[in-house]
């Protein structure tokens, strides 16, 4: 074998070694200054898992800590993760803990939580002026700043005089191939179809999207890429929620939004608050008791309705911008979210076999 | 309880991953091929320039490649630039062919990467030999290609993997895909079981793949990243024309991998949304990005290299470590959770150090890969000098370090390096494991990047891509440059 070869590939090896060892010190002392603070934990903390959008949670969890001097650790979700994986999360903790609360943009994942036996008992300060269908009879949970589920309806492609006032319309020839809706196996869709299935019973709900399918039904895999379809004008109208919507109303795209079913004798539409618990064995609980509080204020009820979000306040009086309409100006699905709750497995299952296929 | 037979939907879910996940393997296999050559053995201008810009594309978001895509299509759309093609651009686009054309795109520099490396690995004296009784296009067809195969079929696997555990296409695009049974099963408790059962599904199908694979090529290296040649071993003589050709098809296919994604919605964002900069993140989130990334990809190789030397070098743990690779990644967050969320990791669990062991146990059966490859590849005259060189003296331990130091560091180097880059890149841009194990109050530009994602924020998306590429760079030229890695440490 070439000796100088050999020669050479000693005298590279002490050079290499010693930047070798400097790399893996640095990279240690980094991993030091890194996890040291994570390791130096106060008492005067919170943890919450945010399932509501970040630029929107943001703000209120940093007044909450100008406000009170307890420093928020949070962690939030991604639409990537279907919403699901805070909630798996939560589960998979069950038996130590992380969380202090959950601060959740829906409430059927809050009801499973609470069967799942995740939750403690907590009724915040407001409680009591708050409508049944929008906190836990229990206790378990409290809700506040709502959002609808509404029609998306492309202004340049449908005039007044054909748009859909209801969610009956939607099966009529008119909408045939134009109509799109987000995957009821995750996210406030499948809240909404299982809220049918309460309300109009099996037979009336499978029949209503198997109509609806028949006449071009189209799945999407998010709220957010149902209004995009609409506001793109590849479809006319969708199913979405009012956040989604009045995304697209700020940017002036041409789209305007409809609640559907309001008027004598229709059923409604499906309202849904973000709701705050208490997760049982938190180790800030009383800090915790004090964020649910922060959350179930007029305060935070009137920064979500300003925001973009533009969430309608369920406490009463509490000020509003003009684009959002009262809670109590809609009329809501009457079906409780047990009931819901009960429902969801049945309508998704259903929706996978007649729908999805 | 849970049903071993797969129901209608998660069967035809089944049918459409294997699918895309096969058409995008062939697919990419053939772009891949055809860069690796013309970039070999065509005297192109900026061979060594597109070699590594046709990488930049494994850093986009595959997501991010459908958006702009659809972006680009409805833009076409709306000022009539396609005439009566329209709605058919859209409706392809939201089709499975769609789907395969985007991640072909998205996935296409693993293979090409791997190919390309094994090229550059053929024996000098082989090629020598053979161009002097035959033409070049016999010496590819009778050499090159048989030479390259076990790297080819390697690349189609590992780009099948990728391919297999991706989701968030398909369902961008309206497809129903295995993951997404998966996602679906996690989301009702009583499902869990059977969700952990379809999540073994396909680690069994890539663990028979891995088995037929390693019986065809023996001992042969299945890949390696280190490289031999420098020079072209030969270069094809062809017209001009045909070279110019070649050349304008390479950047056409950089131009759709990388350029487009990129630049669709940035000249969207400067012609009509302008958003600044500073809105897409912040100085804690980069931060945060470049130390998990640093730490993590050093965690990774010294994790690699301990479990290479246990376990990996034996061939059924090969195949089991390589099989893992297709567990799906929530599989993976969730049992990871189960296994560390107890009071005595308390210290561990709810600091980044947890994120760090995550992305170790998820990335270590592809440095290891590479390591056993590349061990294979080294003269094994070098080590057994050392052994004779160091073997007499009493002081075994240190004569044992010292051969570390001296020999084999400097022979392994090219490929840790490669494998640091390689780990650095995949915890930069990994999500799925993130979202379940990040400790609170902690985010990186990933997560970042998928939460502005449902505000119809793409061009914040785009913007974050691109701060997600110059955070990689930075690093590992850096390292490139301290270690000077460049011909003369390659044998």
């Amino acid at each position: 074998m070439d000796s100088v070869c050999m020669l050479n590939t000693m005298n590279q090896g002490k050079k290499l070694g010693l930047k070798l060892f400097y790399l893996v010190l640095a990279t240690f002392a980094l991993l030091a200054i890194f996890t040291f603070s994570s390791f130096t934990t106060s008492q005067n903390e919170v943890v919450v898992y945010v399932s509501h959008d970040q630029d929107y949670a943001q703000p209120i969890l940093e007044a909450f800590e100008k406000d009170t001097g307890i420093k928020v650790k949070a962690v939030f979700d991604t639409e990537a993760s279907k919403t699901v994986g805070l909630t798996n999360r939560l589960i998979a903790e069950k038996n130590n803990p992380q969380a202090d609360l959950f601060w959740n943009n829906e409430v059927v994942r809050t009801i499973q939580l609470k069967k799942e036996g995740i939750l403690d008992v907590y009724r915040p300060r407001n409680y009591d002026k708050l409508n049944s269908l929008y906190k836990d009879s229990e206790g378990y949970w409290t809700g506040f700043a709502a959002r609808a589920r509404v029609l998306i309806v492309n202004t340049d492609l449908l005039d007044k005089t054909n748009r859909p006032g209801s969610l009956e319309d939607l099966t009529k020839p008119l909408f045939a191939g134009q109509v799109t809706l987000a995957d009821p196996r995750f996210g406030t869709t499948g809240s909404h179809v299982a809220a049918l299935y309460a309300l109009w019973g099996k037979e009336k709900t499978e029949n209503f999207f198997k109509a609806l399918k028949k006449n071009g039904l189209d799945i999407v895999s998010s709220n957010g890429q149902t209004r995009d379809k609409v506001v793109a004008g590849t479809k006319r109208i969708g199913f979405t929620d009012t956040d989604d919507v009045n995304d697209a109303l700020i940017k002036k795209d041409p789209v305007v939004m409809i609640y559907p079913d309001q008027k004598d004798g229709q059923v409604g539409t499906l309202v849904i608050p973000n709701t705050a618990m208490l997760i049982k064995g938190a180790k800030h609980a009383d800090n915790a008791k004090k964020l649910i509080d922060y959350l179930i204020s007029d305060k935070t009820e009137s920064a979500l309705a300003f925001a973009k979000s533009a969430q309608m306040p369920l406490l009463p009086g509490v000020d509003r911008p003009g684009n959002v309409p009262s809670v109590s100006s809609i009329k809501p699905l009457a079906v409780g979210w047990e009931e819901i709750y009960k429902n969801l497995k049945p309508a998704i299952s259903f929706f996978e076999k007649n729908i999805l296929q | 309880m849970f049903n071993l037979l797969l129901t209608n939907i998660e069967m035809s879910a089944l049918i459409n991953s294997s699918i895309i996940s096969l058409a995008v393997s062939f697919f990419s296999l053939s772009i891949s091929l055809f860069l690796a050559i013309s970039l070999s053995f065509v005297r192109i201008p900026g061979r060594r320039l597109f070699s590594f810009l046709l990488l930049i594309p494994l850093l986009i978001p595959p997501y991010l490649h459908a958006f702009s895509w659809m972006h680009l299509v409805m833009f076409l759309r709306d000022y009539k630039l396609l005439g009566p093609l329209s709605n058919f651009g859209i409706d392809l686009l939201n089709s499975i062919p769609g789907i395969i054309a985007i991640l072909t795109l998205a996935y296409f520099p693993i293979s090409f990467f791997i190919i390309r490396q094994a090229v550059k690995n053929i024996p000098q004296e082989l090629i020598d030999a053979a161009i002097q009784v035959a033409k070049p296009a016999k010496v590819l067809k009778r050499i090159v290609i048989p030479a390259i195969l076990p790297a080819s079929l390697t690349a189609a696997l590992l780009t099948f993997i990728f391919t297999f555990i991706t989701f968030d296409v398909p369902a961008f695009l309206g497809k129903n895909v295995f993951i997404t049974q998966i996602f679906k099963s996690f989301t009702f408790t009583g499902e869990v079981p059977q969700a952990l059962y379809l999540s073994i599904i396909p680690v069994f199908i890539v663990g028979a793949i891995w088995v037929i694979l390693l019986f065809l090529v023996g001992e042969k290296p299945l890949f390696s990243l280190s490289s031999r040649q420098k020079n072209t071993p030969f270069a094809i003589r062809q017209p001009l024309p045909l070279t110019v050709f070649i050349f304008f098809l390479i950047a056409f296919i950089f131009f759709l991998s990388t350029l487009l994604p990129l630049g669709v919605l940035q000249i969207k964002n400067l012609l009509y949304e302008k958003v600044p900069f500073s809105t897409a993140s912040s100085l804690g989130v980069i931060t945060n990005t470049l130390s998990i990334s640093l730490v993590s990809s050093v965690c990774i190789i010294l994790f690699s290299t301990f479990v290479y030397f246990i376990f990996y070098r034996k061939r059924l743990g090969r195949i089991f470590f390589l099989s893992l690779l297709a567990l799906p990644p929530i599989t993976y967050g969730i049992l990871f959770i189960y296994l560390f969320n107890r009071p005595s990791f308390n210290s561990i669990y709810s600091t980044p150090l947890l994120l760090i062991i995550a992305y170790c146990l998820r990335f270590a059966p592809l440095v290891c890969e590479l390591l056993f490859t590349h061990r294979q590849q080294i003269n094994p005259q070098y080590f057994e000098s050392a052994r004779l060189v160091y073997a007499q003296s009493w002081r075994k331990p240190r004569q044992t370090w010292r051969m570390l130091q001296m020999i084999v560091l400097p022979l392994y180097l090219p490929v840790l390096f490669l494998a640091w880059m390689f780990s650095f890149w995949l915890v930069a841009t990994e999500l799925p494991i993130t979202l379940l194990v990040q400790p609170p109050g902690f985010q990186t530009i990933i997560t970042r990047l998928f939460i502005v994602l449902h505000y119809g924020a793409e061009e914040l998306m785009s913007l974050m891509t691109l701060a997600l590429l110059s955070i990689s760079l930075f690093p590992i030229l850096t390292v490139y440059f301290f270690f000077r890695i460049d011909k003369k440490n390659d044998q």
